[in-house]
């Protein structure tokens, strides 16, 4: 909005519809007419847009939904009525799918025989170097501890050291920015 | 003599395939829409454009038209956007060009004229400095004279925003006069305010 800045509108503000009927009379009297009907007809021809699609009302997506639900159910037990029928009637197809399904599960479950061994083969293993590792532990224990006390003292010794060092720097250090008087000049330096 | 087609059976024939009736709806409305359009501020020699892709634009939708609303509601919807939408695009100010050359050419009647166009150029300038939601309520309401719930319904918009906006809209329209052109306030209007 140019030229005017944001102000807080109070009701006082507002000088009613009759007045803005009365500033805005003389665009009620402007009116224009054009033709422009052979224009848009001529764009039509030209383009031929299809009319948009119809939206569809707020409630036919739910319907879709359930509708491929219910059919894909409705399938799932066709499927299962027509192979149970297969099985029960002795087809020969029907055997030869059962048995290649039991040999897939029986070599599957051999598969996982085999992984479930490996498995338990390397985890008995890490059990072991775990309980030694643990053995180890505990028999350097107190040599462990000691040199961890040993290290704490040092450290300990180091900090003091280190606070005695600061300290004595702290006090023979110049004071910044403090004017001095020149002994010698007897001025200011 | 047989009646006119009403807008429903001339929105029933385009859709069934019949796209010659689109024409009849042209004529019907196209004056509608241009000054529509013009009140909404687009440069009068851009109307033509902007009312020919608003019918563009019905012509695609028309299935979406809702027939429980006038179609006069469904065409102002769309020539509001449509200026917007143009306001945007070219943000310049083509009404300067608009404003007579001399006021002394002519007699009375034309000079009254003459000082008729460019009020309404001041005008359509002043309210150029509205911003876009607070013009389009205040156009419909107070020049194209149309009533509260048609607003709200033409923006899309409850009528309790388009009350609030209308207030807004007037108190800075005031100001703005009041700032920048006071020579167009009706007589009295800073005195009293109803």
């Amino acid at each position: 909005m140019k030229n005017l800045p944001m102000f807080p509108v109070t009701p006082g503000d507002d000088p009613g519809a009759r007045w803005a009927d009365a500033l805005l009379s003389d665009l009620r009297r402007e009116t224009l007419d054009i033709d422009v009907t052979r224009q848009v007809m001529l764009r039509l021809e030209a383009h031929r847009p299809a009319p948009a699609p119809i939206p569809l009302p707020g409630h036919w997506p739910g319907v879709a939904w359930a509708a491929s639900i219910g059919l894909g159910c409705a399938c799932l037990v066709l499927l299962m009525a027509t192979l149970g029928a297969m099985v029960l009637g002795g087809d020969e197809g029907a055997r030869a799918a059962w048995a290649l399904v039991t040999s897939a599960g029986q070599v599957t479950w051999g598969l996982l025989g085999r992984f479930g061994q490996a498995a338990a083969a390397f985890l008995s293993a890490s059990l072991a170097l775990l309980r030694g590792a643990y053995s180890l532990l505990d028999t350097l224990a107190p040599v462990v501890r000691g040199a961890g006390a040993l290290a704490a003292m040092t450290g300990a010794l180091s900090i003091a050291c280190s606070v005695y060092v600061f300290d004595r720097a702290r006090r023979g250090a110049p004071i910044a920015g403090q004017r001095s008087i020149d002994p010698i000049r007897g001025g200011f330096s | 003599m047989a009646s006119e087609p009403t807008d429903l059976e001339l929105v029933q024939e385009v859709l069934a395939g019949r796209v010659e009736a689109f024409a009849i709806l042209i004529r019907r409305y196209q004056r509608l829409v241009a000054t529509a359009a013009l009140r909404m501020g687009v440069p009068r020699q851009e109307v033509e454009d902007v009312a020919s892709e608003v019918f563009y634009k019905v012509f695609r939708s028309l299935r979406r038209y809702e027939p429980s609303h006038a179609l006069s509601t469904w065409l102002y919807r769309i020539t509001v956007n449509a200026a917007l939408d143009h306001k945007r695009a070219r943000r310049h100010d083509a009404r300067s060009e608009e404003i007579p050359a001399s006021l002394a050419d002519g007699g009375p009647s034309q000079l009254d004229a003459a000082a008729g166009r460019q009020r309404a150029s001041l005008l359509h300038e002043a309210l150029q400095r509205l911003p876009d939601h607070y013009r389009s309520p205040l156009v419909l309401s107070h020049v194209e004279g149309l009533p509260l719930d048609q607003v709200a319904r033409i923006l899309d918009l409850p009528e309790g925003t388009v009350k609030s906006r209308l207030f807004r809209a007037r108190a800075m329209l005031k100001t703005i006069i009041r700032r920048h052109y006071p020579g167009l306030a009706p007589e009295g209007a800073f005195e009293t305010s109803s």
